[in-house]
């Protein structure tokens, strides 16, 4: 089943410089050459930790900050170079569901007018008419009517969260972006929000990206998965070939973490550990970023730049080593002069 | 050997005109040598218990019955000085966002080396050289430049570490962690839970872990206390919590983390009943699958399952 | 406060009211004694010319310096004058112009400073150099010059008072409002497709209010002590008009002498205002943060 393509991001890439004590500029690439697709009615699951650049993508994505290189074709139509008097009417079409709802909503607004003002586009509907709609998204989200005449503060987050989604479907779009929006909530309800967007897909073929760091609630969610480290994709592909027979060494490192006390995981525990902490790069860096922490790394990754390629069909994976490495069981030790690392004493920055 | 009896501990916080009771008659025993892991949610009481140990609640807090023992003695009828002999000494926290805990205008090195200072006398040097020591045990690279660095120049993971090295230079014989890795990147908490692990073995220290993610802490932990809404529902080794609970919200709770094979994520509806206010009968009623009129009347007692095991709930 | 049942008829979008809203946060007593002297205040000022009182601007050359009595409640200041009467009557005046003048500021000021931090770049250093050059004017001599040119009425003296007063409401609220251009909510709206400028006035100037409402009072105060030092130059409200800060002004020299009624009246009256005020600020302060 290969849906039409609803989004098509090609070669993204964005910068940020910052002018550090010293005067001198410093610049992060937090977006590096990204590109995806996703289709109708299908959910790309964006996995990856802090300086992945995939709320940088989400951003550049809802038109909140300007790419500095690259396209967004949403429903085939370049939105990247518009202006925002151009973009605004596809505002109905392209949502957003933010990481924290504490502080994702106007503290001096209910409920209620918050969902009216997320209508303020449509304006072929009356005040009335948002209003209804507005109780007709809370019922659909499981929330009681009374709800919209509180303030933010008198709810709960994953209330709030509900909210939220209701917010992003108020306009009637084609596209939510979802930027963790599980993240900030208690393990025991997030299974309420997934399984309302689950049905919301089903019903109105919505397309959704989903950002989280967490495996765990990305098994549900996605159809297919993309995994990013520093602003690059390292390993894409269908959800089940990612979390089953996953090629990157990063992406087994993220298994590893997030599916603990599972006992066929125990194994990938000892060896997908990653040392130290996010090594950041500056531009004239061509090895694979992920130079430092992995230990499977040899010297060729230092120098040479890896490129995304095919390891399976539709299964992408930016490592050299991949098919190697698979084949030979994902081995404790390795060929280059690493050891059993202990807990991140061989951080070395470049 | 008990380390840590806390006997029917009731916590309330009287902010503006509201009272939260946070903890509602809890009682656990902490063996010496022992992980124990406290599992919770938001509003469960974990943090209020590690907090209450250490008498480190804010002044909006009262506590308003219950004895806490450590090592037979009552840390609730010790005045401030004899406390201030345990705290750093005896009983050590690692706290929640290290960098937060971390004060900024003091070289990282030098907050160490006053704690080791404090509690063991010397000289100004040696305890400098102590502190470089820890911090090079705790996976710190470099660690007398590190030494010298403000906290606002170490990253989170880093910052972790740092605290836990201040816990080291103590060898106390009890170490608190309150989620030590939470807003780390899930790749570093799993070093940061070894290191803690590490540093508990080689101090042949007591661990007491609290941590919203049960899987998590099963990891390194060979006990296991579920909280919720200010209750113990059940207290057990990690392999009978984890493998049979007893409890219907641990059960309902592991359902959530570990999955099932379904297209629909499991998740328990309702939310948390409201702190402010007292009830009858079980905290979970409200929410419990298994709910009948005795759970609405009556509040269920901890009791034991099987040896080493227990469980507050009528019908487990 | 919510109900067990839900609303019979449907939801209403409506919350209580707001009066309902101030009593439930600060209390029944509170509300009803703060707003209460203000609207005696408030009903003093507006009737004070057909109550009984003594003429206010009628010197009595007998009647000079008297302390307080049976006839004058407050005494007499140095023409005779009934400070009781004068003290009633100058209500008027002065919360008229303090009062009006703030609010001029602050409406012109709250915006000004909004746009400004919301839009930053060149809109917001332009914006940013014309306030601080209205800050850098001495507020006598502008008054003075001010009046010079465009004549000595009491429209003037509002005026004079507003413009101190714009960029200090200016300032503050800019500063308020630069880390609220980042805040979620606030990206949230452009989302939803709001344009920048509804952004600023829908979103971001209802949560910058809350230092303005904290400022209000003493803003007043302040320009109740700017009226009396321009009056007591000879601007803006005439000699004999009553007004308190010109006849704390003028009271003061006789506290020596043991004289302390004309100074001391209406000095309670206006402490005793701005002490309201203070408290009504609080309390409308209330509806906007969120309570713990």
């Amino acid at each position: 089943m290969t849906a039409d393509v609803v989004l098509s991001i090609q070669n993204a890439v964005k910068v940020f410089t910052m002018r550090r004590r010293s005067l001198k500029r410093v610049s992060m690439t937090a977006v590096d050459d990204v590109s995806l697709i996703v289709r109708r009615g299908e959910t790309v699951g964006l996995v990856g930790e802090s300086g992945s650049g995939k709320s940088t993508l989400g951003r550049a994505i809802l038109r909140l900050l300007d790419l500095d290189g690259g396209k967004i074709l949403f429903e085939g139509q370049e939105i990247q170079g518009l202006s925002e008097r151009e973009f605004r009417p596809l505002r109905t079409k392209l949502q957003m569901v933010f990481q924290n709802p504490a502080t994702s909503f106007n503290p001096a607004m209910t409920i209620g007018q918050t969902l009216v003002d997320a209508m303020c586009l449509s304006r072929h509907l009356t005040l009335k008419q948002k209003e209804q709609r507005a109780l007709a998204l809370l019922d659909q989200m499981e929330l009681d009517e009374r709800f919209v005449a509180l303030y933010p503060y008198e709810m709960s987050g994953g209330q709030l969260q509900r909210v939220a989604l209701a917010r992003a479907l108020a306009p009637g779009p084609d596209f939510i972006f979802l930027d963790e929006p599980t993240a900030a909530l208690d393990m025991s309800i997030r299974g309420q929000i997934i399984n309302l967007l689950l049905s919301l897909q089903r019903q109105s073929s919505l397309s959704f990206i989903f950002v989280s760091h967490d495996l765990r609630v990305i098994r549900y969610i996605a159809h297919y998965v993309y995994v990013m480290y520093l602003g690059q994709i390292v390993e894409a592909g269908p959800k089940h070939a990612v979390f089953e027979t996953p090629r990157h060494p990063y992406t087994r490192a993220l298994l590893a973490a997030t599916l603990i006390g599972q006992a066929e995981r125990g194994e990938m525990r000892r060896t997908g550990m990653l040392a130290g902490e996010v090594i950041q790069r500056t531009p004239d860096f061509a090895g694979c970023k992920l130079y430092g922490r992995c230990r499977y790394a040899t010297e060729r990754c230092a120098h040479e730049p890896q490129a995304l390629r095919t390891v399976a069909p539709d299964h992408w994976v930016r490592c050299w080593r991949a098919e190697e490495l698979a084949q030979s069981g994902w081995p404790a030790e390795s060929g280059a002069a690493k050891e059993e690392l202990p807990t991140g004493s061989q951080q070395t920055a470049v | 050997m008990v380390l840590v009896d806390i006997q029917n501990l009731r916590v309330q916080f009287h902010i503006g005109r509201d009272v939260v009771y946070a903890l509602r008659g809890i009682s656990m025993q902490i063996e010496r040598g022992t992980r124990t892991a406290i599992v919770g949610e938001s509003g469960s009481g974990k943090t209020v218990t590690a907090t209450s140990m250490l008498r480190l609640l804010p002044p909006t807090a009262r506590i308003t019955e219950g004895r806490i023992l450590f090592q037979g003695t009552d840390l609730l009828a010790l005045d401030e000085n004899e406390l201030r002999r345990i705290r750093g000494s005896k009983i050590c926290m690692v706290f929640q966002n290290a960098a937060a805990a971390l004060n900024p205008l003091y070289p990282v090195g030098q907050q160490i080396a006053d704690v080791y200072h404090h509690h063991n006398g010397g000289s100004k040097r040696e305890a400098w050289q102590r502190a470089v020591e820890v911090l090079a045990a705790t996976g710190i690279p470099h660690p007398e430049v590190r030494a010298r660095n403000y906290p606002f120049e170490y990253s989170g993971g880093m910052a972790q570490r740092a605290m836990i090295a201040m816990a080291l230079v103590c060898s106390p014989q009890l170490l608190i962690a309150d989620e030590p890795t939470s807003g780390l990147d899930v790749t570093i908490q799993v070093q940061v839970l070894d290191l803690i692990q590490d540093v508990v073995e080689r101090l042949n220290a007591t661990l007491v872990l609290i941590s919203h993610d049960i899987s998590l802490v099963s990891a390194i932990c060979n006990r296991v206390i579920v909280m919720y809404a200010g209750t113990v529902m059940e207290a057990g080794t990690a392999g009978q919590v984890l493998e049979h609970p007893a409890n219907p919200y641990t059960i309902r709770l592991l359902e959530c983390f570990a999955g099932t094979d379904g297209e629909e994520m499991p998740y328990i509806p309702g939310r948390v009943p409201d702190l402010r206010e007292q009830w009858q009968g079980c905290c979970f009623a409200g929410r419990c699958p298994r709910a009948q009129d005795i759970c609405w009347r009556e509040s269920p007692a901890l009791r034991q399952v099987e040896p080493g095991h227990y469980s507050s709930c009528h019908f487990s | 406060m919510t109900t067990a049942v839900a609303n019979p008829k449907g939801a209403s979008f409506t919350r209580p009211s707001l009066l309902r809203r101030l009593v439930d946060t600060n209390g029944f007593w509170r509300v009803a004694i703060n707003f209460g002297v203000l609207l005696v205040f408030i009903g003093l000022g507006i009737l004070a010319p057909v109550l009984p009182l003594q003429n206010p601007v009628k010197p009595s050359p007998m009647n000079t310096l008297q302390p307080p009595s049976a006839e004058n409640w407050f005494g007499t200041d140095r023409d005779g004058m009934d400070i009781f009467s004068r003290t009633i009557h100058a209500i008027r005046t002065d919360f008229t112009l303090a009062i009006s003048s703030v609010l001029i500021g602050i409406a012109l000021g709250v915006p000004l400073g909004a746009i400004s931090g919301y839009y930053g770049g060149l809109l917001d250093n332009i914006l940013t150099r014309i306030t601080e050059v209205f800050q850098g004017f001495p507020q006598i001599l502008f008054g003075m010059a001010f009046i010079a040119a465009a004549g000595n009425t009491l429209t003037n003296v509002v005026l004079i008072v507003a413009f101190y007063n714009i960029p200090v409401y200016s300032k503050m609220v800019r500063s308020v409002v630069v880390p609220l251009r980042d805040v979620e909510f606030v990206q949230a709206a452009r989302v939803a497709g709001n344009s920048s400028l509804r952004i600023v006035f829908r979103h971001i100037i209802p949560n910058a209010l809350v230092p303005v409402f904290a400022q209000l009072p003493l803003s007043c105060a302040y320009a109740v002590q700017m009226i009396a030092g321009l009056s007591f130059i000879g601007l803006g409200v005439e000699i004999p008009k009553p007004e308190w800060g010109s006849m704390i002004q003028v009271g003061a020299n006789y506290i020596v002498f043991g004289k302390w009624w004309l100074s001391v009246f209406p000095g309670l009256a206006l402490f005793c205002s701005v002490w309201v005020l203070n408290n009504i600020s609080d309390i409308l302060k209330s509806l906007w943060t969120r309570r713990v």
